[in-house]
């Protein structure tokens, strides 16, 4: 194919999402240096980064910025590199190192040194993704299994196929909520859960969620949670931003005393 | 209706700073990384997947991702915001392709799209210039079947044959709404974007 009928893809590929043989044709072009299609490529990932930055505004919650630097604390704090003992003859040491490797320096040297990258970041890559998964999986797990977790049933009003919860309740690290036959929401909705306090104070907002095809759901709250005074977990449907007090009748309300 | 995200004024010798500090192993620059990018990243992340709490596992994925990448990148060519957000859109949707057990095709693109090398040469503060300006308000524009085929080629990854048997259209009626919403975004940017 000419660069010509690839560029109405440039966009779709730069999402991923291209379909073939458009997105072989791509790749064929860039592995052969086209510059027309790197151009258009280049563009295009401009535009998508773009079309990210129209979604919906939404502060994360402040704990996250801690969590992301606890990701990275097991390793060793970066001290100053001229702050540490023998620096200047590590220096010394170094630059004769360069220049001997430089001396030496083969073509074959570049070509393995990148399979080498290569084969670190694919490792790396997989790494990451069985590491998250294990985390998720963890923490579920962690939670069911703690003997402060207790099981809260209850179900709604509706005659047919009424949606239904079950909660779980750990004073200590959250609430998690699995529930079925959720209805279908409409564009721009979303489901979110509510602590309720006992004495009709306000509902506390419990997070964001979204029912998948078949109308099951779960959603974990972390956090501690004061039970004495809370008196049960409701749904709301609100609007996709989440709200911060309901503005819809709970179609699920569970009561923690039951 | 949306809101386009207001960004922090992002400096572009800061994000060349941040990033040169990065590859030093400095673990402060990663927190004000987040700073200027955390919350654009969660926004994006919770887009895609509506649900606050794994949101925050994908952000906290994405920025350890970037974090370990980061000796990669180039501080002089590349463009820090993109790259975060390209990653952090791949995560989300990585995760919604596990949930929904939708093994995509396209899984090695997706990864392949985050090299380093595409974002060379782009604009440095593209995500606070005109032209994100104008192809935002030109995304808004869009007809609702133009905005909501490109929505989901970039918040939930689908492909047109994807999105064809989502919406029970014909592919070629999903083709003519991903052309048209595409021309149309191109044709308000003008040939200075697309030139």
């Amino acid at each position: 194919m000419i660069c010509e009928e690839l560029k109405e893809m440039y966009e779709l590929y730069a999402m991923g999402v291209s379909d073939d043989p458009e997105r072989s044709e791509i790749n064929s072009h860039l592995a052969q240096g086209c510059v027309t299609c790197t151009k258009g490529v280049k563009h295009a990932f401009e535009t998508v980064s773009i079309i990210g930055t129209t979604a919906f505004d939404v502060a994360p919650p402040a704990r996250l910025r801690a969590r992301v630097m606890a990701s990275i604390r097991s390793e060793p704090a970066k001290q100053s590199f001229w702050n540490l003992p023998y620096a200047w003859m590590g220096l010394a040491a170094a630059l004769a190192m360069v220049a001997l490797g430089l001396w030496n320096r083969e073509v074959g040297l570049d070509r393995s040194l990148e399979e080498a990258r290569q084969q670190i970041s694919a490792l790396s890559q997989t790494q990451e993704r069985d590491q998250a998964a294990i985390r998720r999986v963890n923490a579920a797990l962690n939670f069911l299994n703690q003997p402060e977790t207790r099981l809260v049933t209850t179900s709604g009003k509706a005659i047919e196929l009424p949606p239904k919860a079950r909660v779980f309740v750990n004073a200590k690290t959250g609430v998690l909520m699995m529930a079925g036959n959720l209805p279908k929401l409409g564009l721009g909705k979303i489901y979110e859960m509510w602590l309720i306090p006992k004495g009709g104070a306000a509902p506390v907002p419990a997070g964001l969620f979204q029912s998948d095809e078949t109308g099951t759901a779960m959603h974990l709250r972390p956090g501690t949670v004061d039970v004495a005074s809370t008196a049960a977990v409701a749904i709301t449907v609100e609007p996709e931003s989440g709200s911060a007090a309901p503005t819809t009748t709970p179609i699920l309300v569970m009561g923690l005393s039951d | 209706m949306f809101f386009p995200i207001l960004f922090a004024l992002a400096d572009v010798q800061a994000d060349r700073e941040i990033a040169r500090r990065l590859k030093n192993r400095e673990q402060e620059a990663l927190g004000t990384l987040h700073d200027r990018y955390g919350r654009l990243a969660f926004s994006l992340i919770l887009r895609v997947v509506k649900n606050s709490a794994v949101a925050e596992d994908l952000v906290q994925e994405t920025f350890l991702r970037v974090w370990n990448r980061a000796q990669a990148f180039d501080e002089e060519k590349g463009a820090l915001g993109p790259w975060v957000l390209t990653v952090a859109r791949n995560r989300a949707i990585d995760y919604l392709r596990s949930v929904n057990g939708r093994m995509s095709q396209n899984m090695y693109e997706l990864s392949g799209n985050e090299q380093q090398s595409m974002f060379g040469d782009l604009e440095k503060d593209i995500l606070n210039s005109d032209r994100a300006r104008i192809l935002r308000e030109a995304f808004q524009k869009l007809n609702e079947n133009q905005k909501t085929v490109l929505e989901m080629a970039y918040f939930e990854g689908l492909s047109q044959t994807e999105m064809a048997e989502k919406m029970k259209q014909p592919l070629g009626t999903v083709k003519t709404w991903v052309r048209s919403g595409l021309q149309a975004l191109r044709a308000e940017l003008g040939e200075a974007l697309m030139a």
